[in-house]
């Protein structure tokens, strides 16, 4: 097992409340695995994404659990460990391809230094391995194109460019959050595309953070569904939609207006949206569930296999009561 | 025939960046025409730099046009002087992509939606008003004395809302309104939208680069491609039977839940390095699978499909057919 | 229907006081600058002594329990002459920062708001005239026209509002592009309506911030130009006279700049610690988005 995640929570101290973000979460991921975690907007799973390299800032963030990968726990070993897991065995791309690039320095200079800072070899081999890899992420005349600024890219090629970066290091594990949200239909699916095209050729495992179903039903082996801070459903994919156990995990697939029927109202989610500084009394989704009875609110959370490799945390399906 | 048309766009062009006639400027709207009738929603899809967001800035007249016309009503918008534009202002609204930056941090939620009626009414009318748009867009009207920083991306999205049909418009020209929305609120907003048109009657223009979300709220739909619309038709036809190799790409490309269909298989469009040439031909020539020669002589004109009424398509393979 | 709500809205006014009152620097800068403004005021009453009375007879004298701060060497109490020379530095203080705020705000709207031709003249006399030599101008003034308070006022603001007006103008610049100006202009409201109800009550933020900063440069300002005799006249006092009158006898008495000086320094620590908590509490960027 690559990544190991158990129990991790993580939780901001702020002037007098405290918030949390992401509870006693735990997933595993396997080589050359591609794994989804879903969620809206205040779901936790892009503090979920940095807290497993220590991304958050630590004073009003405090990280409890272990993560663990190859022998260290990235939450809880020394700061050096992680800094040279960082960009090295792990790395992360992230959603605006803009910001994530220093604007005043060249592509050369910012492809080049995760090499030169985990690798001792000259710059002139760095520059070597990172123009090679550039040309991989399907962008015409490398050894130009890697002396330009990153404003003199587009959209779309910059994206390539932060995989290039990325992977310059042959990391084992890739952290992708949101990366296709900011970019056109067709050039999401060319990006999707050199990233399955990538992961096989250097048997990575990728974690892709998304709020869109239809990329995770295209893209990931495995999904995760996060509501709250929490892990509502796991599955494989094609488990997942076929034999949906959250009422959640259903009523987000209903959500979305499809292709090629027209309906005439879509589904909503009635309900509050959920209040992080609210403290958590059994399951998070019950006040806006259409399902919800009373126990829903009292129960433990606990994820529990209702199918080969399907577990959920809803204690109605478990039990049988219901079924979507 | 043309009586119901409420919004006719005919020829017109905007182009950035023209200095003088030496230097081409970059063409954001290309010799644009389509019309609208009354109480038609007309969907506006294509992707970001397609000009789609300046053509209906222009429409509104927020943007100065280089040439053509808009027609509102018969009365053409483009010769009018500013303060013969600006009684007509009213009659055709706008609703913003961005909900944290369409409403002034300043103002109160009531005077926000009162804005548009300001002057005209007494207080307790102007409230009184002001508490039915809130709550036919959903809003708790007990929320109006709140600032638009206290409310969620979604609740602010219907308060603009609320604002654009407080003025009594005609035209409503709703650019990316969902786009930066969740999935789950992006729902409720639509179906809010949905009952409002239905309800008043409204006549939309409704801009995204979101296939699913123009299929679920528009009747007609346009597509564009680098300032041009490549087809147009009717929402079943343009969906169901999609002819310019552009629509097909882009409904090839989007994901849809259906774990069989695995997005990395897609490949038929190629990179958009090239992107930006100076050819004078199609404007789709460097990224087609179809190209011809004849292809790069000038840009096709959007010529009547022979299967369905209504649906137009701008290729040259059309025309053959 | 009722027409009174109960839940009155937090503007970001008072979510900025909030975040400005848990700022300790900034509130004790407050309360200090509060006294002094005080003390200042309340001078008759606290002082017996006149500010030009002159006791020749005993000198510069040090503190002691009739004269809290001693005397100068004329014999004029220094205690007396701090708080009335307090009056003077506030009150040109405050005063041009009025006269710059307003000019400087209605030049950078305009020029802000109209943008190219209008706004490169605007923007070119403002360069041209951060150019001219201060000095001399104020030199100027003071010969041809009478030496007076108000055109002491006058001159600082006439050359303070040129910062004012290009931080004003940045600022509405920024504004124009927002699309809630968009939709004020959707609505046919007229270009001085949407000034006036849409872009001023946004930018207020940083005028207030850079004013509250502009005050303490003003206040030194008069000090220099009292220093160099141009400002104030004897036998009024301000703190630039009284800092001036203490550095010539500095060796012999020095609590004669001492006090001043470490009045007028609290002072403009104060109104920065102001300026840097209102920055900090009134910056959109903390505000909830």
């Amino acid at each position: 097992m690559p990544l190991d995640i158990k129990n991790i929570s993580a939780s901001f101290h702020l002037r007098g409340s405290v918030v949390h973000a992401v509870r006693d979460i735990s997933l595993s991921i396997s080589q050359g695995e591609t794994v989804g975690i879903v969620g809206e907007s205040g779901s936790g799973k892009t503090v979920l994404s940095l807290s497993l390299l220590r991304l958050l800032p630590s004073p009003p963030a405090v990280v409890k659990g272990k993560a663990l990968f190859d022998s260290f726990d990235l939450v809880n070993c020394p700061d050096r460990v992680i800094r040279s897991i960082r960009g090295n065995r792990i790395s992360m791309i992230f959603q605006d391809p803009l910001s994530s690039f220093n604007p005043y320095l060249r592509l050369s200079d910012q492809l080049t230094e995760p090499l030169l800072c985990h690798q001792s070899i000259s710059r002139k081999e760095a520059l070597q391995i990172a123009t090679d890899m550039l040309s991989q992420t399907g962008i015409k005349e490398p050894h130009k194109k890697i002396h330009c600024f990153p404003h003199q890219f587009s959209g779309g090629m910059l994206q390539r460019a932060m995989i290039a970066m990325a992977l310059v290091t042959k990391p084992g594990i890739l952290i992708a959050d949101e990366p296709t949200t900011a970019l056109d239909v067709t050039t999401q699916a060319q990006i999707l595309s050199l990233m399955k095209t990538l992961q096989q050729k250097y048997s990575m495992s990728i974690i892709f953070i998304t709020h869109n179903l239809g990329i995770v039903a295209g893209f990931c082996d495995k999904v995760h569904v996060m509501y709250a801070g929490m892990i509502l459903e796991s599955a494989e994919t094609v488990s997942l939609f076929k034999n949906t156990s959250h009422p959640y995990t259903k009523a987000l697939i209903r959500s979305v207006p499809s292709l090629h029927a027209t309906v005439d109202k879509l589904y909503v989610i009635g309900g509050p949206p959920y209040d992080p500084s609210q403290p958590l009394k059994g399951c998070p989704f019950a006040p806006r569930c259409e399902f919800s009875v009373a126990e829903c609110f009292e129960e433990k959370m606990e994820l529990t296999e209702v199918a080969p490799n399907h577990f959920t945390c809803c204690s109605r399906i478990k039990k049988g009561e219901i079924s979507l | 025939m043309n009586d119901s048309n409420l919004l006719e766009v005919k020829n017109l062009s905007v182009v950035f960046g023209e200095i003088n006639r030496k230097k081409r400027g970059y063409k954001a709207v290309n010799n644009v025409s389509f019309t609208l009738k009354k109480g038609e929603t007309l969907g506006l899809v294509g992707e970001s730099g397609c000009g789609k967001t300046t053509l209906g800035r222009t429409i509104i007249r927020l943007q100065k046009e280089n040439s053509g016309n808009v027609l509102l009503n018969g009365i053409d918008l483009c010769s009018l002087s500013p303060s013969q534009l600006r009684p007509l202002r009213r009659q055709m609204q706008m609703i913003f992509q961005n909900p944290y930056s369409s409403l002034n941090p300043r103002m109160t939620v009531l005077e926000i939606i009162a804005e548009p009626f300001t002057g005209r009414y007494s207080r307790e009318e102007k409230t009184e008003r002001v508490s039915r748009l809130m709550m036919h867009c959903g809003l708790d009207p007990e929320m109006m004395r709140k600032f638009p920083h206290e409310f969620s991306g979604g609740q602010r999205q219907r308060i603009a809302i609320a604002r654009s049909i407080a003025a009594d418009p005609m035209l409503i020209i709703a650019d990316e309104p969902v786009s930066s929305l969740d999935v789950s609120v992006q729902a409720q907003i639509l179906n809010v939208l949905k009952s409002l048109k239905d309800s008043l009657s409204l006549t939309m223009l409704f801009i995204s680069h979101d296939l699913s979300v123009v299929r679920y709220i528009s009747q007609r739909v346009a597509v564009m491609y680098r300032g041009n619309i490549v087809e147009i038709g009717k929402t079943e036809d343009l969906f169901n039977n999609p002819c310019h190799p552009y629509t097909k790409a882009l409904l090839d490309a989007v994901p849809v839940i259906d774990p069989e269909r695995k997005i990395y298989q897609f490949k038929s469009v190629q990179s958009t390095d090239s992107d930006f040439s100076e050819n004078s031909g199609c404007p789709f020539f460097n990224r087609c699978s179809k190209r011809k020669d004849e292809c790069r002589l000038e840009v096709p004109k959007l010529s009547p499909s022979a299967d369905e009424e209504g649906h137009c398509c701008a290729c040259i393979d059309n025309y053959e057919k | 229907m009722k027409t009174k709500s109960i839940n009155a809205g937090n503007s970001l006014w008072r979510e900025g006081m909030q975040r400005f009152l848990h700022n300790r620097l900034a509130v004790s800068g407050l309360v200090f600058l509060l006294f002094m403004i005080t003390l200042c005021i309340a001078a008759p009453l606290l002082t017996s002594y006149s500010y030009e009375s002159q006791k020749l007879s005993s000198g510069a004298t040090s503190p002691g329990a009739s004269h809290l701060m001693g005397t100068d060497v004329l014999g004029r109490d220094l205690f007396t002459r701090v708080l009335y020379g307090g009056r003077v530095s506030f009150s040109v203080g405050l005063c041009a920062t009025l006269v710059s705020v307003v000019i400087g705000v209605c030049w950078g709207s305009v020029a802000g708001w109209c943008g190219g031709k209008v706004d490169s003249v605007m923007m070119r006399i403002v360069d041209i005239a951060y150019a001219f030599p201060f000095t001399i101008f104020v030199i100027i003034l003071m010969v041809f026209f009478q030496r007076s308070l108000l055109l002491l006022f006058m001159a600082i603001g006439a050359v303070e509002w040129l910062t004012m007006a290009r931080i004003v103008r940045s600022q509405v610049m920024a504004l124009r592009h927002q699309e809630f100006i968009d939709a004020a202009i959707g609505l046919g409201l007229s270009h001085p309506k949407i000034i006036l109800r849409h872009i001023l009550p946004n930018i207020t933020g940083p005028v207030i911030v850079y004013a509250t900063l502009t005050i303490p440069a003003i206040m030194l300002l008069e000090a220099f130009l009292s220093f160099l005799g141009l400002g104030v006249q004897p036998p009024a006092s301000s703190w630039g006279i009284l800092i001036r009158e203490g550095t010539e006898a500095m060796e012999e008495y020095p609590w004669l700049l001492l006090f001043p000086g470490a009045i007028l320094s609290l002072t403009l620590f104060s109104l920065n610690f102001i300026g840097d908590g209102l920055r900090d509490a009134l910056d959109p960027k903390s505000s909830r988005e």
